[in-house]
């Protein structure tokens, strides 16, 4: 089957999201938690095979491989009735299962200490795909895990696997709380540079919004990883829902990014999805339709990434790609454009024909939803850049007092220098300049000014 | 007048007459006694109705009885029985004959004092014996019947309508029918000179509304015996008039002289020549004229004027049965006459019979006059001419009332029959069916037993095709033709067809379609459905349609039984057809199909099939081979969704190549194809070539997508390597930026096309298919589809500009990629130099060697300078040609859009530069955009011919301010 991606799940984050995920695919296709497809999900419109293959007995098995230095959540899910969906091979437990102690640097030198192994999972995984498409990786920025393994598995899938995609979904930290990690902001930039400069899609997942989404919009006083998770796992799941149920178009993935990614570097997409509704809401009976739901994606309240709303700033969309699930007129969408359009809802870059693109995509018929319409909107925006920008100030605020460092020297990659920081600190610094030169007409010529 | 009689007899009587009134100076009144008397004289010498006593009970009963006065009848009954009981009286029939006398003279003394219908009447009843060998003779009683009896029955059976008539509306539509005659421009002389007398004279004469305000209650023989007297009196009065003399009401006697002939043989030769003239066959007095078929008298007879006009009227009828024998004749000759016609000439050939047997009534009469005249040895057989009238044998103006009706009815019949000449089939059905309208009540009957036998070779025509849906027509006379060589798909489409000049006037043309529609399904499932099975309710329609009347046919009556019975038909063959379609046939099953495949809805197979198969369409066209495509169409389905089709359906899937011609690569020719076979072929055949069209459209723009995609894949990781590189910088800017415009255009195209324009009209047409109601429905709507979408994919003929424009847009993402492919190997090949020069220099620096001399140096730097300034340099330029070529496409792209009469593309104008990229570019294509421009545009620019504030000046001065 052509197109397959592979899942990567890395550290307590990665595999938290990667677990709703797979439960979440498991619904829409009718798959049981033991990995059976269930008698009523056997006619066969949907395209399982993406995300699952089938093992000799029939049993779907996804095409995941769960990666953690630290027991807990892997055992988790092994407690839970999901156990039996995963291959066991594809498992990876550290031995000595110390964790990477929320440093980066520990994360990434494991990393680079059991990438034999881990590697021999991911090529046994891409032998076992006809026409690999590419990779998808979970996993949080701030941790040790997920951003200091992740950023080694990273680096290492684009020497190995150059012609292939690599797309991450990457988790925020959450700005509005304290955090534990004191070192979350290295941590950051130094998986940013990776993100930046390795992968070609990373799906921005903002903690700070989903926590706001849901306490504001759920009206959860202290969200659960769980309910936030469940958020996360339906904008996954939507997000590749073209690749699932084929129709005419974005059947596959590079179909659905190409457009939205101009140039390589400016692709950190943002999503926005509506209606949300959790489990203990009642269900809403508000009305959806097309252009209510088209309108309120472009709403910053329903955005899964908190960006400073910089008024004098003229932040721009790069590029939107909504995609509209449920009874939809085709010609409704296009009225919908025409007001947007109409009422300038959404401000579009100088320098190059952008659109509010649309794809139209089929529902899982084993989920029951009570929105007739709903939509998932994936964007890139210029503003993103301010999300950078803030990783880049609270860098420079601990750099400035050398803060933690020592942490850090522990590890062989900054044992003599901090080098490695400050061309992170580099990189994305020019991702922001970038994003920025992107609001001006004369991005064009942006190359040459490099010069 | 009694006075002139030399007769004893009568003169006695006379005084006797005069005396028991004593009214001696009312004449009038004293010649109506004076006739009864010689009446029962006359029967009392001749002893005819001994045995017919009970004849004139029973005709006194019924005068009673028609006379309002029935609570008598038993009165009488009981009185007639005592009478008969009684010995007293001997001659009772006598006295019951006298008795009804009186009482029908009272009667009609009571509604007129005229004497004529007396005189009438006893002539009436003293008819001779020899015409009740007329058709009523079966009757032992009517054989001492008078005319009276006779005549209305002798009629009757000449009518086949069969059904009575009052005579004042026989007058008045006698009159009438004379009126419209004589507008007619055929008409002669001899009408139009009757016409206008009778008309001034018949009607406003007090005596004819008399006799018709007197019908309006009686019925039966009386009745036309009044119509008979009123019409003799109408003709009386003519002639008078035309004498010039004043028209005094004393009696017909006192007018009677003045027509009188010459010689009293001459009427009788008349009558003859009258009476053969009716046959057609000329006489000693009147003339055969074979060109105009009429009569016309001999010259060399004088006959006065009055006389000459009453025959030469009568003579009308002899020319109206010669004009139509003459039609039947032709048309009999005819060697290709059809059924219809043999069924029009067989009923005008019946109603032909019918009229001789009256001539021959006609004619007897007149023989027995003549035999009687001579031989009567009564006192009264002397009298002259007028005696003999006045005893009631034929007389000229008898032969005007009898000859009358059939007048009336031959006009009729010619009349049909001249305008059905030359037509056949419908059109003879709908111009006989035209008579049908006529305010005549005769006409309209004549015309519908016409109808019905004209109809009824139609009708079994009919028939048959609606419950067999065979055509038994051999000389295409039915409106349903078929066509014998076609078959096959293009059966529903041409074998059969609605012949609009066959269709009769009284089948709407929507019924002719439903009926060619129920018998072409018929045939369509025996034909091409091979469907066997028996339709549901075929026995029941047979049996309606043979119960159903013939006439149902044709009247006006849609929602009648018949027009219920066809619409039944027309439904469940119908619905039988859509079964066999979509049950068997899996006509949507395919129709799903189609959209899958050739119209990409199975993006997985389509995107994995171009990602195999374009090693392959890269190599000239004249390279491939069918079989190593069809193995990569059964790959692309194996590895997809595509596989769990259904099997039947796969094997239609097929690749196909299209026509060579020279430089074609393997893009340009190859294309999917779906077989059609069985009856679904009949929906899609005629649409395969749309289809085709519709996938090389989509196939190209997917192309598009997949080339530029995969461009800007290799551009995206390539990136992580080219960083390498950094004078590439501006070029691989250079590149994403076209590439990402390229690819914007190419999505919305795409999105628009099969989203907005497809899935659009899919889902009306789906919505279509579940009403449809028969297959036309089906392929209207499936037409309707391709239509749309064709407009859409702008593959019709007002986009052919656009097609053009975007088939360059096309080639031009091809010329990006190949820039871009060659600079993607440059760039490589250039990191793989500087590798290996790196790589080289380490090495020799670990060996303790000189990292490089200057020659290797200069080289090196060389080339890394003709890289840099040479081919980077060069690609810039050719992609800023490239580009600028691109957006002037796309500029008049959008400027043509904006322009289309396609309200929808217009509208796609703006999807295409949502962000108005293109317009801050292209001052002209602001104006399009306004509001007014598209109002303007929907006026028809209207207003830009005036050249008030018109796009067209705004388009004109738009350089200008450039």
């Amino acid at each position: 089957m052509p197109c397959e991606m592979i899942t990567l799940q890395l550290g307590q984050c990665g595999n938290q999201i990667g677990f709703e995920f797979w439960k979440r695919l498991c619904a829409e296709h009718g798959i049981s938690p033991e990995g059976i497809l269930e008698p009523f999900a056997t006619e066969g419109l949907d395209r399982k095979d993406v995300f699952f293959y089938q093992a000799d007995d029939e049993h779907y098995i996804p095409r995941a491989v769960l990666l953690d230095l630290e027991p807990r959540v892997i055992h988790t899910i092994m407690t839970s009735p999901y156990a039996k969906l995963y291959n066991p091979e594809n498992i990876y437990l550290s031995k000595h299962g110390g964790g990477a102690g929320n440093n980066w640097a520990s994360g990434y030198s494991q990393g680079d200490r059991l990438q034999e192994e881990i590697f021999d999972i991911i090529d046994r995984e891409a032998d076992g795909s006809d026409s690999l498409e590419g990779f998808v990786l979970c996993h949080s920025i701030a941790g040790g895990t997920g951003s200091g393994m992740g950023s080694y598995i990273l680096e290492r899938l684009t020497d190995r696997y150059p012609k292939k995609l690599i797309e991450t979904y990457s988790v925020f930290p959450n700005q509005d709380e304290i955090s534990d990690v004191v070192v979350q902001p290295y941590n950051s930039l130094l998986t940013l540079k990776r993100l930046t400069l390795s992968a070609d899609c990373v799906v921005v997942l903002d903690n700070t919004a989903l926590n706001r989404i849901a306490t504001d919009r759920l009206h959860i006083q202290n969200p659960s990883f769980t309910q936030i998770n469940t958020l996360v796992s339906t904008i996954m799941s939507v997000s590749t829902t073209t690749l699932r149920y084929p129709s005419y178009m974005n059947n596959d993935l590079i179909g659905l990014i190409a457009p939205l990614i101009p140039t390589p570097r400016l692709h950190f997409l943002m999503t926005g999805y509506t209606p949300l509704t959790s489990d203990q809401d009642e269900v809403s009976v508000r009305k959806t339709t097309v252009l209510d739901v088209m309108r309120r994606l472009l709403q910053p309240k329903n955005m899964m990434v908190s960006t400073a709303h910089d008024r004098s700033a003229i932040h721009c969309y790069i590029s939107i790609l909504n995609i509209i699930q449920g009874e939809v007129d085709p010609t409704q969408v296009h009225k919908s454009l025409l007001r947007i359009r109409e009422r300038k809802l959404a401000h579009f870059i100088p320098w190059g024909p952008a659109s509010i693109q649309v794809a139209l995509s089929r529902k899982s018929p084993y989920i029951q939803s009570a929105h007739r319409v709903s939509g998932l909107m994936l964007a890139n925006h210029t503003n993103i850049s301010s999300l950078f920008d803030r990783a880049l100030q609270q860098y420079d605020k601990l750099r400035k007092r050398e803060a933690f460092l020592e942490q850090f020297r522990k590890e062989a990659m900054f044992k003599d220098s901090l080098e490695e920081l400050d061309n992170s600190r580099e990189v994305v610094q020019e991702l922001v300049d970038e994003y920025q030169a992107a609001t001006r007409p004369d991005y064009m010529s942006w190359g040459r000014q490099q010069q | 007048m009694p006075p002139k009689r030399s007769n004893p007899t009568k003169k006695l009587l006379f005084d006797l007459v005069k005396r028991l009134t004593k009214s001696e100076n009312d004449q009038a009144v004293i010649s109506v006694y004076v006739r009864f008397a010689e009446q029962l004289k006359q029967y009392s010498e001749r002893s005819t109705f001994e045995c017919s006593e009970t004849y004139l009970a029973e005709k006194i009963k019924k005068t009673l009885q028609l006379s309002e006065s029935s609570h008598l009848v038993s009165r009488f009954e009981e009185l007639h029985r005592r009478l008969q009981c009684g010995e007293f009286l001997k001659k009772r029939e006598a006295v019951l004959f006298f008795l009804l006398c009186l009482g029908s003279s009272q009667k009609e003394q009571s509604r007129s004092s005229s004497t004529v219908n007396i005189t009438n009447l006893s002539h009436n009843a003293t008819l001779p014996q020899p015409i009740t060998s007329s058709p009523q003779t079966n009757d032992p009683v009517s054989s001492t019947l008078p005319t009276l009896q006779v005549t209305p029955s002798a009629l009757e059976t000449w009518r086949p309508g069969g059904s009575e008539m009052s005579v004042s509306s026989a007058l008045r539509s006698y009159v009438g029918n004379v009126l419209h005659t004589s507008s007619d421009k055929k008409s002669s002389k001899m009408h139009s000179t009757y016409t206008s007398t009778i008309a001034s004279t018949v009607l406003p004469d007090p005596l004819s509304y008399g006799c018709r305000a007197g019908q309006g209650d009686s019925k039966g023989g009386l009745g036309t015996s009044l119509h008979m007297q009123s019409s003799e009196a109408g003709s009386g009065l003519l002639m008078t008039e035309a004498n010039g003399e004043s028209v005094p009401t004393e009696g017909r006697n006192a007018l009677f002289p003045a027509p009188s002939m010459k010689s009293s043989a001459s009427e009788r030769v008349v009558l003859q020549d009258l009476i053969f003239s009716f046959q057609g066959i000329p006489g000693t007095l009147l003339k055969l004229d074979p060109v105009s078929l009429g009569f016309k008298l001999d010259p060399r007879f004088s006959v006065s004027r009055p006389i000459r006009r009453v025959v030469l009227r009568l003579a009308e009828l002899g020319w109206l049965h010669n004009r139509l024998r003459r039609f039947c004749e032709e048309a009999e000759s005819s060697r290709s006459l059809g059924l219809m016609e043999k069924s029009l000439v067989c009923a005008l050939r019946e109603e032909l019979t019918e009229y001789y047997r009256l001539v021959a009534v006609l004619q007897a009469q007149a023989l027995q006059q003549q035999q009687l005249l001579p031989s009567a040895d009564s006192p009264l057989s002397e009298e002259p001419f007028h005696g003999s009238a006045g005893s009631g044998g034929l007389t000229l103006r008898s032969l005007g009332v009898w000859a009358l009706e059939p007048t009336e009815r031959l006009r009729c019949l010619v009349a049909i029959a001249e305008t059905s000449k030359n037509r056949k089939g419908g059109a003879l059905a709908s111009a006989v069916h035209s008579f049908l309208q006529s305010g005549d009540p005769v006409e309209r009957r004549t015309a519908r037993h016409l109808l019905a036998a004209v109809c009824k070779p139609l009708y079994l025509m009919l028939s048959r095709w609606v419950v067999d849906g065979e055509l038994e027509d051999p000389y295409g006379e039915f409106f349903i033709a078929a066509d014998p060589q076609v078959t096959g798909e293009r059966l529903w489409y041409d074998k059969y067809r609605v012949q609009s000049d066959l269709v009769p006037s009284f089948v709407p043309m929507a019924e002719a379609n439903k009926i060619l529609a129920t018998g072409k399904s018929i045939n369509f499932l025996r034909e091409v459905c091979q469907d066997q099975t028996p339709i549901h309710g075929r026995d029941m329609l047979r049996q309606a349609l043979d119960a159903a009347n013939v006439e149902a046919l044709f009247t006006s009556d849609r929602d009648g039984d018949l027009g219920q019975v066809m619409e039944m038909a027309y439904q469940e063959v119908s619905r039988r057809v859509l079964d066999v379609l979509s049950g068997p046939h899996k006509f949507l099953e395919n129709l799903h199909a189609l959209r899958r495949y050739l119209l990409l809805g199975q993006g997985d197979f389509i995107r994995h099939l171009m990602e195999i198969i374009n090693p392959e369409l890269c190599k000239p066209a004249s390279h491939l081979y069918g079989h190593n495509l069809s193995g990569i169409l059964e790959t692309a389905i194996r590895a997809t969704n595509a596989q769990f089709e259904d099997p039947e359906i796969l094997q239609r899937l097929d690749v196909r190549l299209l026509e060579l011609n020279a430089g074609d690569i393997g893009w340009d020719v190859f294309t999917l194809d779906y077989h059609f076979s069985g009856p679904i072929s009949t929906i899609f055949v005629p649409n395969a070539s749309s289809y085709l069209m519709l996938f090389s459209t989509l196939w190209r723009a997917k192309r598009s997508e997949y080339v530029l995609t995969g461009s800007w894949k290799r551009q995206t990781t390539a990136m992580r390597m080219l960083r390498k590189l950094p004078e590439l910088a501006p070029v691989l800017q250079r590149t994403h930026l076209l590439t990402a415009e390229m690819i914007h255009l190419v999505q919305q195209m795409q999105y628009y096309m099969l989203f907005e324009v497809l899935e659009c009209s899919w889902h009306e047409m789906l919505g279509k298919l579940g009403q449809a109601e028969s297959l036309d429905d089906i392929l209207k709507a499936h037409m309707q589809f391709l239509d749309k979408t064709k407009a859409g994919a702008l593959l019709d003929n007002e986009s052919k500009r656009l097609a053009a424009r975007l088939r360059v847009v096309h080639s031009l993402v091809l010329s990006l990629e190949k820039i871009e492919t060659d600079l993607h190997n440059h760039a490589l090949q250039e990191l793989a130099a500087r590798n290996a020069h790196e790589n080289t220099i380490e090495a020799r620096g670990d060996a303790g060697e000189f990292g490089t001399d200057t020659a290797e140096k200069q080289a090196y730097e060389k080339a890394r300078a003709d890289f840099k300034k040479k081919y980077v340099r060069d690609v810039l330029t050719k992609l800023t040609i490239l580009a600028t070529d691109y957006q002037e496409q796309v500029k008049n792209f959008l400027l043509e859009l904006a322009d289309h009469p396609n309200n929808n593309l217009q509208l796609l104008s703006f999807r295409l530069d949502f962000n108005d990229h293109y317009k801050r570019r292209e001052p002209r294509l602001v104006a399009p955009y306004t509001y007014q421009h598209r109002r303007l545009s929907e006026m028809g620019h209207r207003v830009s011919l005036t050249g008030a504030a018109s796009p067209a000046l705004n388009w004109m001065t738009s350089p200008v301010s450039k």
